[in-house]
């Protein structure tokens, strides 16, 4: 049993291995206030990879209504009512957001699921979900049905939804890795994505049963676990497309609500990301704060972020993405001007953005938001690839382009 | 292989299920909502008037459902309100 000091958390914890420095580490921002749930990511990935017998329940990648639906069924609830019952009354955060790579949302001073476990019997707590959590990608939202003849009668909400849209966060601790029994699950050292080998897997389900997000999923036809592998082979440049650059995954590249950014980071060896203000993910995560892990005490350190919906009810969002939320929505509502540019990088480009500046452009306009006048300017942000050649750029005024009516062939 | 096509019936397994999430009833949901869709598509640069269209088409289910539980009044007022502030340029304004 190793110390490893999760920056997420602001602190160091018992995790099973030493940590491994991978050359960089494989992240995602997605910006939730522009999800619209239409699944496009989930059928980019359906289609890709788990369209064969034995997968039909998987769904490595779906997005889910919140607050009620989820895929397994409650997953979150449960993992978090499990923490609660391991440590009743003490899964609280101490501090405030600070600008400190080691500690941006301070220190969490309960207990992970690492730490929840007894290390005997279990690694990490969890449950293993019943094969009919799993029958729906969102269950009890979206889905066909029927109505009796008499009709139904459901609740009315007062607050507004909100879709969260998820894939493996391919840890930096992966709760997975450190329960299977058979070390059949490993981080690769060049970019840190969490891949099951197939050949050493047993089909034990301790993974399945660790992961607190419930993103290694269970193969009857193979008795294998198989999970998101990240679409290596785009990660790698293997995709003709673009000629051996590297490309984001198959659900980045197909989100047509432009909510996501994805890219490779560089970290240090305790784990933390290296300062670096031009990487359009560090700059989100680090020089900003809008965007968040997704339950951080988990404690996996998962590497997908999320920029927080402003309209939803705060102590909600606490729970999800920790202390950081009220900063995060404040910034992100009343954006710097290289933010504002930045957004408007997200999907504009398949291929991998390593960097990142904005032109300044002329002022166009000024905005009321939140009683604050802020100032809008037409500045141009500009990807570049690994080597520094221009990949895309973009303004922050989107062209609008107007079909005619009498064309519209729906 | 052509599979038999069944209709749902009222006992499958799929039925309606909803939880009501407890929201602060001092603010109006649906007008910081509209505030939401309005300022994210103006800080793409869109002007008032084609933000307004996204309320009036019902293919924009959720500005839409603010826009007649409400009316055009209420809507108009909060985007003038965003677009309030002096503007420089042409085509940015409501």
């Amino acid at each position: 049993m190793a110390q490893v000091h999760n920056w997420q958390l602001g602190r160091d914890m018992r995790y099973r291995f030493e940590p491994g420095k991978p050359e960089r580490q494989f992240a995602a921002v997605f910006n939730i206030n522009r999800c619209i749930a239409c699944q496009t990511c989930t059928m980019a990935c359906k289609s890709t990879w788990t369209h064969s017998p034995g997968q039909e329940l998987m769904w490595w990648n779906n997005v889910e209504t919140k607050p009620y639906g989820g895929y397994p069924d409650h997953w979150d609830v449960k993992t978090l009512a499990l923490l609660d019952e391991a440590n009743p009354g003490g899964q609280v955060w101490d501090g405030d957001p600070v600008e400190n790579v080691r500690a941006p949302y301070g220190r969490f001073d309960g207990q992970t699921v690492f730490e929840a476990a007894d290390g005997l019997t279990q690694e990490a707590v969890g449950y293993l979900p019943e094969e009919r959590e799993w029958k729906a990608p969102n269950r009890f939202e979206d889905h066909a049905t029927k109505f009796p003849a008499a009709g139904v009668s459901l609740p009315e909400h007062d607050g507004w939804f909100f879709y969260l849209a998820r894939i493996c966060n391919h840890c930096t601790y992966p709760a997975c890795l450190a329960a299977c029994p058979r070390n059949a699950i490993y981080k690769r050292p060049k970019d840190g994505i969490v891949l099951v080998d197939q050949e050493r897997c047993r089909g034990y389900r301790k993974c399945v049963e660790a992961c607190p997000y419930k993103k290694t999923m269970y193969r009857p036809t193979t008795r294998t676990t198989e999970k998101c592998i990240g679409c290596y082979p785009r990660v790698e440049g293997e995709d003709p497309l673009t000629q051996g650059l590297p490309m984001e995954p198959r659900c980045m590249a197909a989100c047509v609500g432009k909510i996501r950014m994805h890219g490779l980071v560089n970290v240090e060896a305790d784990g933390t990301w290296t300062n670096d203000p031009t990487h359009p993910l560090y700059y989100l995560v680090h020089e900003e704060q809008v965007a968040l892990p997704l339950y951080p005490q988990f404690g996996t350190q998962p590497n997908i972020y999320y920029i927080p919906p402003r309209w939803v009810p705060r102590d909600y969002l606490r729970q999800m993405f920790g202390p950081g939320v009220d900063q995060a929505i404040e910034r992100y509502t009343r954006p710097s001007r290289t933010l504002l540019a930045l957004l408007q990088l997200f999907r504009a480009s398949q291929r991998i953005i390593y960097s990142f500046d904005v032109e300044e452009g002329p002022k166009v306009g000024e905005l009321v938001v939140g009683g604050e006048v802020i100032e809008m300017f037409n500045d141009t942000a500009v990807g570049f690839d690994e080597s520094g050649g221009e990949i895309v750029r973009v303004d922050v005024e989107e062209p609008i382009f107007e079909r005619p009516g009498k064309l519209n062939s729906i | 292989m052509e599979y038999p096509e069944k209709q749902f019936e009222s006992d499958d397994p799929f039925e309606f299920v909803a939880v009501r999430y407890p929201v602060s009833s001092e603010r109006n949901h649906d007008f910081q909502m509209a505030r939401c869709f309005i300022e994210e598509y103006a800080l793409m640069g869109w002007p008032g008037s084609q933000i307004r269209t996204l309320f009036e088409t019902p293919l924009y289910a959720g500005p839409h459902a603010i826009f007649q539980k409400w009316g055009s009044k209420v809507v108009d007022e909060l985007i003038r309100e965003i677009f309030s502030a002096e503007e420089v340029a042409d085509g940015t304004g409501a």
